[in-house]
C-alpha cells in the first residue's frame, strides 16, 4: 500500500469531480495544455460553490496553508495542489502598486483575470536573460490590455510582466510543476526610487556577489533577483512570508463581497 | 474624430507610447460607429484607398485611412472562411482591436536570428507554392516554440512589435481594427508548420505586378465586404 504523503492528503480527502475528470497535464505541449487548462480554470471560476468550498478549506490543510504568502506587492492563497497531475491552483491578489518586472518562470501556467485590468507585456531578450542582462537588452514586443475574463497560457521560458497597477486586481492561476529551481526577475521600472538610488552604489558589488533570492522592497531599473521555490527558502524566510490567519479571513470575506466566490 | 485623425502623429520609435496612442484610438473608433461607417463608405470615392484594399487567403482588408508619413494607416480586417495556424511577423508594428468574432492568438519564440542583413534571393520565394528551399528555412521552422496562447474576443486590444512572431487562428466573420505604423524592414516571414515550409512577404512596391494584381480587392469585392460588415453590425 502506498504511504499517503502530505501533498496527497487534501487531494485524496477532497473529492472534486472537475479535477478527477482530467489526466496528468502535459505542459510540454503548450497548445494542448492551454486548451485543457483554460477550459478547466474557467469551469472552476464559474463554479462558485466549489471555489468557496476549496477556499474555506485552505486554513485547515497544513500543506496548502504553508504555501499561502504575503509578498511585497501581492498575496497568494493556494487552493489546490495535485503534483501528480501538474495542477496547482492559486489566487493572486494585488496589495500595492506594482512595477514592471520582466521575468520568466519556474513552471508553465494558465492565468484567468477575475477582476481589474492591467497592461501585460511580453519581452524579447536578444542575448538571453540572466544575471548579466542589461535593462535595454529586454524589449517589449507585445503590449496586451488584459481584462477581467481574459485567460492566457504561458511557457516557463517566456519573458513577461503583469504589473497589477490597479489595486484590487485579482487573478486565478493554474500552474504546472516547476521545471527549474529558480527564475530571474528584472525591474524595468524603479520601486521606491529615492531609496533605490541611495542603494545604487552597492548594486554592482552585489551583482558580483550573485543575485539575491528575495524580492527587494526598493529597486532601481535593472535590478535583478531570483524567484525561487519554497524548498530553497530558509525557515525564517518562509515564516516571514507566511500569510496570517487575519489576512486570510479578510480575503475570504472580500472575495465573497466581490461576488468571486 | 476625423479632425483628430488629421492632426495625429504617431512615433513608432517609441513603441510603448505609439501603442498607447493607437490602442486608445482603436477604442474610440470602436465606440463611434458613425465615424467608422463614414470611413468605410468614403473608400468607394477614394481611388487611392481603394487601390490599397487587398484580398488574401486568410483575410480581406479595407484601408480606411492612410497617413503613413504621420505614422498611421488604419485598416479593417475581415477573416475569410480559411483558417490556418501560420506563424508570421510583420514589416511594421501595429495595434489591433477585435470588433466581432475572435481568434486563438499565439506568440512564438524563435531561437536564433531571422534577419541577417539584406537577402535579395528571398524575393524569389513569395508563396506557399514556391517556398524558400534553403537550409535556414528548415532551421527556423524547427526553432519555433509557442510561448503564449490566448483567446482574443471582442474588445481585446493589443500592440505587436514588428519582430514578434505570432498566429491568429480565426473563426469566420472575425472583424478587427488594425492600426499600423510605417514599414521597418523590407520583408516579413510566414511559415506553415504542417507542410514545413517558409516564405516571405514584401511591400507592394517590391512585389511583382501579377502578385499585386492578384491580391487587389477591386470595387465589386469592396461592396460585397461592406455589405457583410453591415450584416455583422460592425458599421
Amino acid at each position: 500500500m502506498d504511504i499517503e504523503t502530505a501533498d496527497r492528503v487534501h487531494v485524496n480527502n477532497t473529492p472534486v469531480a472537475l479535477f478527477d475528470s482530467v489526466e496528468r497535464i502535459d505542459w510540454e505541449d503548450l497548445p494542448a495544455a492551454a486548451a485543457l487548462t483554460q477550459r478547466l480554470i474557467r469551469a472552476f471560476a464559474a463554479d462558485k460553490a466549489l471555489f468557496k468550498r476549496l477556499l474555506l478549506a485552505v486554513e485547515h490543510d497544513p500543506y496548502l496553508w504553508a504555501k499561502c504568502e504575503e509578498d511585497v506587492v501581492e498575496d497568494k492563497i493556494v487552493l489546490w495542489d495535485d503534483v501528480d497531475k501538474g495542477l496547482r491552483i492559486r489566487l493572486r491578489m494585488s496589495t500595492d502598486h506594482q512595477q514592471q518586472l520582466a521575468h520568466n518562470h519556474r513552471f508553465s501556467f494558465t492565468n484567468l483575470v477575475l477582476r481589474g485590468t492591467y497592461l501585460h507585456r511580453n519581452y524579447i531578450a536578444r542575448n538571453g536573460f540572466d544575471e548579466n542582462t542589461l535593462p535595454d537588452d529586454v524589449q517589449p514586443v507585445i503590449l496586451h490590455e488584459d481584462r477581467a475574463g481574459d485567460c492566457f497560457t504561458i511557457h516557463h521560458n517566456a519573458l513577461h510582466s503583469t504589473p497589477f497597477t490597479q489595486l484590487g486586481t485579482i487573478s486565478l492561476v493554474l500552474r504546472g510543476n516547476p521545471v527549474k529551481e529558480r527564475a530571474p526577475v528584472m525591474f524595468k521600472e524603479a520601486r521606491g526610487r529615492q531609496e533605490a538610488l541611495e542603494q545604487r552604489r552597492a548594486a554592482s558589488a552585489r551583482r558580483e556577489a550573485g543575485l539575491a533570492e528575495t524580492e527587494p522592497e526598493q529597486a532601481d531599473v535593472g535590478t535583478m533577483f531570483w524567484r525561487v521555490g519554497e524548498d530553497r527558502e530558509s525557515a525564517e524566510r518562509r515564516a516571514e512570508r507566511q500569510m496570517t490567519k487575519a489576512k486570510y479571513h479578510y480575503w475570504c470575506e472580500k472575495l465573497e463581497e466581490l461576488g468571486i466566490i | 474624430m476625423t479632425d483628430y485623425l488629421d492632426r495625429l502623429t504617431v512615433d513608432w520609435n517609441d513603441f510603448e507610447a505609439a501603442g498607447e496612442v493607437t490602442r486608445d484610438l482603436a477604442l474610440r473608433l470602436s465606440e463611434d460607429k458613425d465615424t467608422l461607417r463614414g470611413l468605410v463608405y468614403a473608400v468607394e470615392q477614394n481611388p487611392e484607398l481603394l487601390a490599397k484594399c487587398e484580398r488574401h487567403q486568410l483575410l480581406d482588408y479595407i484601408v480606411l485611412y492612410d497617413a503613413l508619413d504621420r505614422g498611421l494607416r488604419i485598416r479593417l480586417h475581415l477573416s475569410t472562411d480559411d483558417h490556418y495556424d501560420r506563424p508570421h511577423d510583420h514589416r511594421f508594428s501595429f495595434s489591433s482591436r477585435i470588433l466581432t468574432g475572435g481568434y486563438t492568438h499565439t506568440w512564438y519564440h524563435l531561437e536564433g536570428d531571422l534577419y541577417d542583413g539584406p537577402d535579395p534571393e528571398a524575393r524569389q520565394y513569395l508563396s506557399r507554392h514556391r517556398p524558400d528551399p534553403r537550409a535556414h528555412a528548415q532551421r527556423h521552422l524547427k526553432n519555433l516554440t509557442p510561448h503564449l496562447t490566448r483567446w482574443e474576443s471582442p474588445g481585446s486590444t493589443y500592440t505587436l512589435h514588428h519582430s514578434a512572431i505570432h498566429t491568429t487562428f480565426t473563426t469566420p466573420d472575425t472583424v478587427s481594427l488594425f492600426l499600423r505604423g510605417p514599414a521597418e524592414k523590407d520583408r516579413s516571414v510566414i511559415m506553415d508548420k504542417d507542410t514545413g515550409v517558409l516564405w516571405w512577404r514584401f511591400g507592394r512596391q517590391d512585389e511583382p505586378e501579377d502578385r499585386v494584381r492578384q491580391k487587389s480587392m477591386g470595387l465589386e469585392a469592396y461592396r460585397e465586404i461592406r455589405e457583410r460588415l453591415e450584416k455583422l453590425e460592425v458599421i
